[in-house]
């Protein structure tokens, strides 16, 4: 749910690109982790997700910006995928090299090449790309206080004077000189001609080499190099990637994530849950009953169906915004980078690049923005073969749910429960890849290792919080409706009576619609140890977004103030009643095949479009019978194996 | 005589000198400033079988094929550190 854009700005196809944009348009473009969103962020006034990592951009973001104050110079912005250069390798670097190569369509008015000042060489080397091209362009270099303290040193005006384009140093995490690019694009535009069609792009080997020479030359009059000196980035990676260490580092700071997000939650969810489950909820009670309708089924979908709904959404923030804001940390200091490194041998053993790692780990926040980074990777299988392992990361949605289980089941160590849940998930698509590696993907070869490591950077407030703002907010746009819907639709089934029994909206929930529906499923969870419908009802329900099982078995018990997962109280104890029973006192062994089935099988409908979309409807169809066979097994094994120990 | 990176003592700088390796990844190499002529060197190896390269302040990291794949002569010892890296 990375990916969402205010009204101003959205992901935009190619064709959308070329036929809305009525006002001048500017291209963003330049190497993965340049800076391209945030400078976007910044002309355009958007909250686009930025990161300090390759591979954060995998859409086009499109926006307006008015770049001269006052004189009506409004602009269209297109954030483009990163890209070293206009000769691809990855679908994502496809897109861009063709909206700015393609001499068919209309290219953007102003092409600004983001160019990192500690990877200067690299940035030209695109910018030399964009000079053959012809089109009007204008550089922005940024970085370049952080390069200094490297000790590489440029000339600005030199530089400008070399590749004759204009060059603007400017901080777009600080909004600093950001005007002063505007005022240069304007002036460009101002002064460039009419058609921006320019030249053929030259691919050639000798072009490639020309280029880079004309780069040498650049580099030779306006750079100077001082002596590095061993810089804190240097330092921190001696442990971080070290062959010792830097596993440990990893998993000491995913444990701490999620320690972290179970621990500072609750106390905030506590607050939010009364709320809703008491003021909120006597108020629309004594609103209902004053006009007449406090006996009426109005009442039960009200409070039940809309308020547990909102209540339930509402509840889940905190625990999502500290996952967000703990992960957004992580991206934009540098660290994801890292992880992909030290994580290599494990993505390799299923014949999976390193760079693999880096749209499984953001799945781990939510499996839909996932599923489209996979885009970072070059090879279709290693896409597909991702795209496919993505749903057995551990999303924060189902965090809530484990929450209430280890809150409910294993009081005294929740925080660990929950952590082992989280290194499960990374067993399950290690073991899964490995056996898809091994049977489908046979003659699937390796894509060697080449990412480059970012300097550390202190995360910023502004952008940290524009992240997790922009997260929690897709969350609310877009589960937010499904858990809305499913509670209503829940109520719905539940107050809906199977024939000849009782009457609409005044029924027992077990001779319920809901309940018939469910016992049909049951059976095929009796090895599992939890073939009690109301167990299987609420995971039928997860099957449309897992922030809705709890509300469905709140709703199956009905029970009033089911809505903070590290607090159940009676549905605890409903829940802790019916395992007992379903599993004939193997009560922790039915309990972890729940976790286990619950983590592996498919997780959400958002999902599985967002699959479709990448994949196709065969490899998604594929995917959610392999998920729900892996759950299956998984969990059988768990019960069958527990219960006997 | 260029060397493989993979023999040359970690810390070393060396000049590149060939690379044998498919011209994607070649290119891809290239992007990150590593080819021919560039100075650089391996301060460490990683976890997970990898090896970080330097380019002047930049950093790379760089499975064992792919090093493997790169000849280097390895710099006098007594040159200094600073200099022009493409």
């Amino acid at each position: 749910m990375a990916l969402l854009h205010r009204p101003a700005t959205h992901s935009a196809s190619k064709e959308e690109i070329s036929t809305r944009c009525e006002l001048r348009t500017i291209a963003l473009v330049g190497p993965p982790n340049a800076g391209k969103s945030t400078l976007f962020n910044s002309l355009t006034n958007a909250r686009r997700t930025v990161g300090n990592w390759p591979g954060t951009t995998v859409e086009v973001g499109r926006g307006v910006g008015t770049f001269r104050p006052g004189d009506g110079s409004r602009m269209t912005v297109l954030d483009l995928p990163g890209a070293y250069g206009l000769d691809p390798q990855s679908p994502d670097e496809a897109f861009t090299a063709q909206l700015l190569t393609d001499t068919d369509r209309v290219r953007p008015d102003v092409v600004v090449v983001i160019v990192d000042a500690t990877r200067i060489a690299q940035g030209l080397y695109f910018v030399s790309q964009v000079r053959d091209l012809g089109v009007p362009a204008v550089v922005a270099l940024t970085m370049i206080d952080v390069a200094k303290r490297r000790g590489v040193v440029i000339d600005v005006d030199k530089l400008t004077a070399d590749i004759e384009i204009p060059v603007i140093a400017l901080d777009p995490r600080r909004v600093r000189g950001v005007s002063a690019l505007g005022e240069a694009i304007v002036t460009e535009l101002e002064t460039a001609a009419v058609d921006v069609r320019g030249s053929a792009f030259d691919a050639s080997v000798e072009a490639t080499d020309r280029r880079f020479l004309w780069v040498e030359s650049i580099l030779h009059d306006a750079v100077t190099y001082d002596h590095a000196p061993l810089t804190w980035t240097d330092r921190v990676d001696a442990v971080a990637t070290s062959r010792v260490f830097g596993p440990l580092a990893f998993l000491v700071v995913m444990w701490s994530v999620f320690q972290a997000t179970t621990r500072l939650a609750a106390p905030l969810q506590d607050g939010l849950s009364n709320f809703f489950t008491g003021p909120v909820a006597s108020v629309v009670t004594s609103a209902l009953e004053r006009v007449g309708l406090g006996d009426s089924w109005l009442l039960g979908l009200v409070n039940d169906g809309v308020i547990a709904g909102v209540g339930m959404l509402v509840s889940f923030l905190p625990l999502m915004a500290i996952m967000f804001f703990l992960l957004a940390v992580l991206e934009d200091s540098g660290y994801l980078a890292r992880a992909a490194v030290v994580t290599n041998r494990m993505m390799r053993a299923m014949g999976l690049p390193g760079k693999a790692f880096l749209p499984l780990i953001v799945g781990f926040g939510c499996n839909v923005p996932a599923i489209a980074a996979t885009r970072v990777l070059g090879d279709a299988r290693h896409r597909l073969l991702t795209a496919l392992l993505i749903p057995f990361t551990s999303c924060s949605a189902r965090l809530t749910v484990y929450v209430l289980i280890a809150a409910t089941f294993f009081p005294k160590s929740a925080g660990n429960v929950v952590f082992a849940m989280y290194v499960l998930s990374i067993v399950i698509i290690v073991v899964v890849g490995y056996a898809l590696r091994a049977t489908l993907w046979r003659t699937m070869g390796t894509e060697p290792l080449i990412i480059e490591l970012p300097p550390y950077q202190r995360p910023l407030a502004r952008i940290i919080t524009n992240i997790t703002w922009v997260r929690v907010r897709g969350f609310l746009s877009t589960a937010g409706g499904i858990i809305l819907a499913t509670v209503v639709a829940l109520w719905f089934l539940q107050s809906t009576p199977m024939p000849g029994k009782s009457e609409f909206a005044n029924v027992d929930v077990s001779d319920s619609v809901f309940a018939a529906a469910s016992k049909t499923v049951t059976p095929v969870f009796a090895p599992l140890g939890f073939d009690d419908w109301r167990t299987t009802g609420a995971l039928v329900v997860g099957f449309v977004a897992k922030e809705a099982v709890i509300s469905s078995w709140a709703q199956t018990y009905a029970i009033e103030e089911p809505m903070n997962p590290a607090n159940p109280g009676e549905l605890s104890a409903a829940i802790r009643s019916d395992i007992e029973r379903s599993s004939n006192g193997n009560v922790i062994p039915a309990v972890w095949a729940f976790l286990v089935f619950l983590l592996a099988y498919t997780p959400c409908v958002a999902t599985l479009a967002a699959q479709r979309r990448e994949i196709g409807a065969r490899w998604t169809a594929f995917g959610v019978a392999m998920q729900l066979g892996v759950a299956w097994i998984l969990a059988m094994l768990v019960f069958q194996i527990g219960s006997r120990l | 005589m260029p060397v493989l990176m993979t023999e040359i003592p970690l810390h070393t700088e060396a000049v590149i000198e060939s690379i044998s390796l498919p011209a994607n990844q070649q290119r891809r190499l290239a992007n990150h400033g590593i080819r021919l002529g560039t100075i650089v060197s391996v301060p460490r190896r990683t976890a997970g079988g990898s090896f970080i390269i330097a380019i002047g302040p930049n950093r790379v990291a760089v499975d064992r094929a792919t090093l493997g794949g790169i000849a280097a002569q390895p710099v006098v010892a007594q040159a200094p550190s600073s200099g022009h890296v493409a």
